[in-house]
């Protein structure tokens, strides 16, 4: 690795380590947005590779979950103390499901 | 650097997320309830913007004859034919034919097969589809979910930080500032907002939401329709047919569906050895919006199978969409909803206004940015809430007014929604604020009280003709919106007369020689 990737990826940790409150509004917007839409779509693909239903079974019981799971990423962005917090809550939560959605696809 | 001072509670987070996402996505929030809320009647405004299209009821049986003909007769080699018959909110026959990507549609008198010449538009149609895309496609659709996402949470967030609002509201302890004004109706129409908005965004997220379809189906996705559907469908074969008399196919098909229930029929490939006829039942008369079908073999007239009854999920989850559209009740549940969003309407109002009252009252003499900032919020506050209004409102005006047989008159009733919301951000902000509401609000109350004028002027469906010919339809349009424009213009009054009052206090204020800056900003004029 050159000095510069470092450079540019010291900035990068200290510009996402922001304690000021815009930097932390603006991190909490975006894990609200891009962390929901993570999070949703994991737990999305989670569910319906886990249920043993059929496809169609599976496809419209999954259509009632969504709203709850955004809306609940966008209030655990607002509602965490950090905002780094809450990226990484969000974060944990969105690879667990993808690690259970890939375990589920491969068990079938 | 106090780390313990970084860190903030709960109820500060979710007053924050309640204050910022409530402040931008409520004039998004604004725009979908009201236009939402005006589709409901989504039947009646296109009926009331065809004002040359008044047919008396007929048998679905000779309906159907003079669709049949007229489409044998002009479009014989199209790949599809589609026929609406007439219903009790949709009194015209519409016969539409796709041929290639080209689609073709004309409305018929049923009694005698004619083609009415009615002027093109969008109708109710427009505003319905406007409330959830915005008139910018698949953007547009993002755009409205993230705000009812924002939605559902200030929801949540509203009632996490005011937790004594219930409370206030049984026992009732009602003040009559903005904030009561919001919180009141918040709580009133809480069980409804959580209900449209749930509701919405499950349709919405079927639509958008790539995951489940990929992780399911991959590449021979086509669309949930396709799933939740049996399929008869064939591919053309190429080899002349003649197709069976779709009269003789309904007796079979009511039969199979219910007496008098056949709301639109689909033919596909007529003429050819392999098409197929299906006849589709209304879902006016139930909360799961997903019509029971009938399919025929379109040469032997052969059943070909029917399905009337869906999957659990699918049940469930066309009802969610029949809870969403209000088709299922009739009247009394429209205007249950109708009643509902506008209330909705006045909570989401309310909160842009108290937002900005506490705003003017934190920041007016702060920098000029915060002012500057202030201003602006102020006007689009103005632009979303009387501009919408006005902007729905000239929309009718526009089908009334505009040369009846101008080119492309859709589109043309649509620019001048736009173009009149346009003026209107531009009267925001060059007018002072107060005044800009108020007048506004007047313009908004003269356009509403005006419709039924306008409508007799121009047309013969004016209101005493409408009600002499039992034509309720035409007639509420005008009645409501004359209902509506009282209401806005004893809101403008309200206000002129707190201007009045202000002015007054200020004179006062400076005959007694104090300056400006001891002038108690609190109790500034929308409050």
């Amino acid at each position: 690795m050159n000095t510069t990737t470092l450079e540019v990826f010291k900035r990068l940790r200290e510009l996402l380590a922001g304690t000021d409150k815009t930097t932390q509004t603006i991190l909490r917007i975006l894990a609200a947005v891009f962390g929901g839409y993570a999070l949703t779509s994991s737990m999305l693909a989670a569910l319906v590779l886990l249920l043993p239903w059929t496809k169609a079974d599976a496809l419209f019981f999954s259509v009632l979950f969504p709203p709850f799971f955004y809306t609940g990423a966008l209030l655990w962005a607002f509602g965490a103390s950090t905002a780094q917090r809450a990226w990484r809550n969000l974060l944990v939560v969105t690879f667990s499901c993808e690690f259970l959605a890939l375990a589920a696809a491969w068990a079938r | 650097m106090n780390q313990s001072k970084e860190k903030r509670s709960f109820t500060r987070g979710m007053s924050e997320l309640h204050t910022w996402g409530g402040l931008v996505f409520g004039w998004l929030l604004f725009v979908i309830f009201f236009t939402g809320t005006l589709a409901v009647f989504e039947q009646e405004l296109t009926h009331w913007m065809q004002p040359n299209v008044r047919i008396s009821e007929v048998e679905p049986v000779q309906a159907l004859a003079s669709a049949e003909k007229k489409l044998r007769q002009l479009s014989p080699k199209a790949d599809t034919w589609m026929i609406a018959l007439p219903q009790q909110r949709h009194q015209d026959l519409e016969i539409t034919w796709i041929k290639g990507k080209r689609a073709v549609e004309k409305h018929l008198n049923p009694q005698s097969g004619a083609i009415i010449k009615a002027p093109e538009t969008e109708g109710g149609h427009f505003l319905a589809h406007f409330h959830f895309e915005l008139h910018s496609g698949e953007g547009g659709l993002w755009l409205v979910t993230l705000a009812s996402i924002v939605m559902l949470a200030a929801l949540v967030s509203g009632i996490a930080i005011r937790r004594q609002v219930f409370k206030d509201f049984f026992r009732l302890h009602w003040r009559k500032n903005w904030l009561n004004v919001h919180t009141m109706t918040g709580v009133f129409t809480l069980p409804f907002v959580l209900l449209i908005t749930y509701t919405g965004l499950t349709v919405t997220f079927l639509m958008l939401l790539p995951v489940v379809p990929q992780v399911l189906y991959g590449s021979s996705w086509k669309g949930p329709q396709y799933v939740a559907a049996k399929n008869f469908e064939r591919p053309r074969a190429n080899l002349p047919g003649e197709l069976v008399p779709l009269t003789r196919l309904l007796p079979i098909a009511e039969a199979e569906l219910g007496k008098g229930k056949i709301s639109f029929i689909r033919i596909s490939n007529p003429g050819d050895q392999q098409a197929v006829v299906t006849f589709f039942r209304t879902i006016d008369d139930t909360v799961v919006a997903i019509s029971n079908r009938a399919v025929f073999d379109g040469v032997t007239g052969e059943l070909l199978g029917s399905q009337t009854t869906w999957s659990k999920y699918v049940h469930i989850y066309r009802s969610l969409v029949g809870l969403h559209i209000a088709r299922f009740g009739g009247y009394p549940i429209a205007w249950l909803y109708f009643a509902a969003g506008l209330i909705s309407c006045i909570m989401i109002a309310a909160g842009l206004i108290f937002f900005t009252i506490k705003c003017r009252s934190r920041y007016a003499r702060n920098s000029q940015m915060a002012q500057w900032m202030y201003r602006a919020i102020e006007g689009l506050n103005i632009t979303a809430i009387t501009g919408i209004i006005i902007a729905c409102i000239a929309y009718l005006w526009a089908n009334r007014l505009l040369p009846f047989d101008i080119k492309e008159r859709a589109d043309a009733e649509i620019t001048a929604f736009f173009s009149v919301w346009l003026i209107m951000l531009f009267h925001a902000f060059l007018r002072p604020p107060l005044r800009a509401w108020i007048e506004q609000l007047r313009i908004a109350a003269g356009l509403c009280i005006g419709l039924p004028a306008l409508n007799a002027l121009t047309t013969n469906v004016g209101l005493f003709p409408a009600i002499a010919r039992n034509d309720w339809m035409t007639a509420s349009v005008d009645l409501t919106a004359a209902s509506l424009g009282i209401l806005l213009a004893l809101t403008a009054w309200r206000i002129s007369l707190k201007e009045r009052n202000n002015e007054t206090l200020l004179e006062q204020q400076s005959s007694l020689g104090s300056s400006s800056a001891n002038f108690p900003i609190e109790r500034t004029p929308l409050q």
